[in-house]
């Protein structure tokens, strides 16, 4: 009885909660409806009155916003097979494989999860600078090609309980090293793989920094990055229904694909919470 | 006996051929350690003595940008904004650990719901919501005013332009960007708890408060040191928020953090000698504060065996 009026507080806590959460999603939405004079109003309307799409139209055609979905679109179709393949491999060989000095390599990558994209972001600035590749796509695709030190490490954390007993027995068969991966790991740990490389996505479609060091012009940011330059530009209160119809478009596919795949990504937090 | 030696051999080649595979498969990640991080770390040390605009050549100043840092007052500001700003992480954790709690107690199918919308601020991008922040803090037609309004409070603060109120802001969005990630983990680590320990306390008459004082709390201390570590070195980190919201660094370089100052010497005045000795300093920040918790662990955090 006194469990049942606990749980109807927390019920009640964590519905005003999830509102709380929702609500300025909620307000993005309804003020990329509003027309542009209309959201100086005060108290301010939760129904756009009048309803308009004019924003999306503005957005879509006076801006170069549409490209940079497509310039987003050009990192990650590059970044992920290739980088996900790349971590995979790396992750199989630092689960199951013996070479000399691997606790010490994996002890280094370990360890420079510490250093901060900050403090080596400009002698990379530097470096394409003088070799030619500034305002290429070139600095925000190398190094996603090497793999992902985080993603290593879930995958590793992952095979730990793939039984040896499967790698041992290719062996003896006489298949390959790189067999055993593409057929025994890689079939075995597609799940693994395909929540890492949303995660990825994810940090490809909101990344802010790398974009506006990197690139100097506007018509070939990314999304997150033109997100931004738009709030510089049009950065007066009449045009924030305008931006919010930007934040609108640079939101849904992520609202999406976390809708699609909620279960994955929630139980792959809580999976490495477990491990971590 | 010519058997075995070759068989002894073969199993060295394996032994060999498996070093090799072994080396060859981890050599790209090996390689982005080296290029994109342990070498541009030791170049931006050389050119943090250095004062380089990128057009004519370097100098070499010795230490003239450390001890010049510390005369700026913009750099001591920054700092102490981006600790300031830090006050959300304790905060947070503390909301977080009693969302868990509640979502963890007996919610039943809802649970999965509570767990899902929560979590939505983190995969969310954080520039539009950090956009969508501004317009909500907007002191004369934002959202959030007009619901102080409610209260009686007709003049809110003016969120963003107010030096006093830009951090509390900023604090109030990283909260609520925050909670889900670190609900979640406290969530794990509350279900990891064997539920004969409540059990038995309960026997023993223990309340809902005692169980979650003397059961919950000691046995999250692991995940509660995990959030904090990460959470200090991305705190250290933060950009975008002041990047949007307080373009410039805010009224009075309210809001200015470390990255951003960083971001502004480098980028805005090419100053890179001077940028990369505060990226240093930010570097040291981060694995002096780290190497703290780590120290300090033992004292508090429960063993998780």
């Amino acid at each position: 009885m006194h469990n049942y009026l606990l749980t109807s507080i927390f019920s009640a806590l964590l519905t005003l909660l999830s509102i709380t959460t929702l609500m300025p999603y909620a307000w993005m939405l309804v003020t990329s409806f509003k027309d542009p004079m209309t959201i100086f109003v005060i108290p301010p309307r939760w129904i756009p009155e009048p309803f308009t799409l004019a924003n999306y139209r503005t957005i879509l055609q006076e801006t170069t916003f549409f490209r940079s979905l497509l310039n987003t679109a050009r990192i990650f179709l590059v970044v992920l097979p290739v980088g996900l393949f790349t971590t995979s491999l790396a992750a199989f060989s630092f689960a199951k494989l013996r070479f000399r000095g691997k606790g010490f390599a994996f002890l280094l990558l370990l360890s420079t999860m510490m250093i901060p994209f900050p403090a080596v972001m400009l002698p990379q600035y530097i470096f394409y600078s003088f070799a030619g590749l500034r305002d290429s796509y070139l600095p925000l695709i190398l190094p996603g090609l090497f793999g992902n030190i985080g993603a290593m490490f879930f995958i590793v954390q992952y095979l730990k309980g793939f039984p040896d007993a499967m790698i041992d027995s290719a062996k003896i068969d006489g298949v390959g090293f790189f067999g055993i991966y593409r057929y025994i790991i890689v079939p075995n740990i597609r799940n693994a793989l395909f929540t890492q490389g949303i995660f990825w996505f994810m940090g490809i479609w909101n990344d802010l920094l790398g974009p506006i060091i990197y690139l100097d012009s506007v018509e070939k940011y990314p999304v997150t990055a033109m997100l931004a330059a738009l709030n510089t530009q049009r950065n007066t209160l009449s045009d924030t229904s305008v931006i919010m119809a930007g934040s609108m478009l640079a939101s849904i596919p992520l609202i999406l694909l976390y809708a699609i795949f909620q279960r994955r990504i929630v139980n792959s937090i809580v999976l490495t919470g477990i491990k971590g | 006996m010519a058997v075995r030696t070759r068989k002894a051999r073969t199993g060295r080649n394996i032994h060999r051929t498996e070093n090799l595979f072994g080396w060859l498969f981890v050599a790209p990640l090996m390689t982005q350690l080296l290029v994109f991080l342990l070498i541009p770390l030791a170049a931006s040390f050389v050119i943090s003595f250095s004062q380089w605009n990128l057009i004519s050549p370097p100098i070499l100043v010795g230490l003239r940008n450390y001890l010049q840092l510390f005369r700026n007052e913009y750099f001591i500001k920054a700092i102490g904004n981006t600790f300031f700003l830090m006050i959300g992480i304790p905060i947070g954790m503390v909301c977080s650990f009693l969302v868990a709690v509640m979502v963890k107690h007996r919610m039943g199918s809802l649970s999965d719901l509570f767990k899902v919308l929560l979590y939505l601020p983190a995969v969310t991008n954080g520039v539009a919501v950090a956009i969508t922040w501004k317009w909500i803090f907007n002191a004369d037609f934002g959202l959030l005013n007009s619901f102080l309004g409610w209260f009686g409070i007709s003049e809110g603060p003016r969120w963003l332009t107010d030096p006093l109120w830009i951090k509390p802001a900023f604090i109030l969005m990283g909260i609520w960007g925050g909670l889900g990630g670190s609900m979640l983990l406290f969530f794990a680590a509350l279900s990891n708890i064997p539920e004969e320990m409540y059990e038995a306390a309960e026997i023993d008459g223990a309340s809902f408060f005692q169980k979650m004082i003397r059961i919950s709390v000691p046995l999250s201390t692991p995940t509660i040191f995990f959030i904090l570590v990460v959470g200090v070195i991305g705190g250290l980190q933060s950009f975008g928020q002041t990047y949007i919201m307080a373009p410039g660094g805010g009224v009075e370089y309210s809001a200015g953090t470390l990255v951003y100052f960083i971001w502004q010497q480098g980028m805005e005045q090419m100053k890179m000698g001077y940028a990369t000795a505060t990226a240093w300093m930010l570097g040291l920040f981060i694995l002096v504060v780290t190497i703290l918790q780590f120290r300090f662990q033992k004292h508090w955090v429960r063993d998780a065996s």
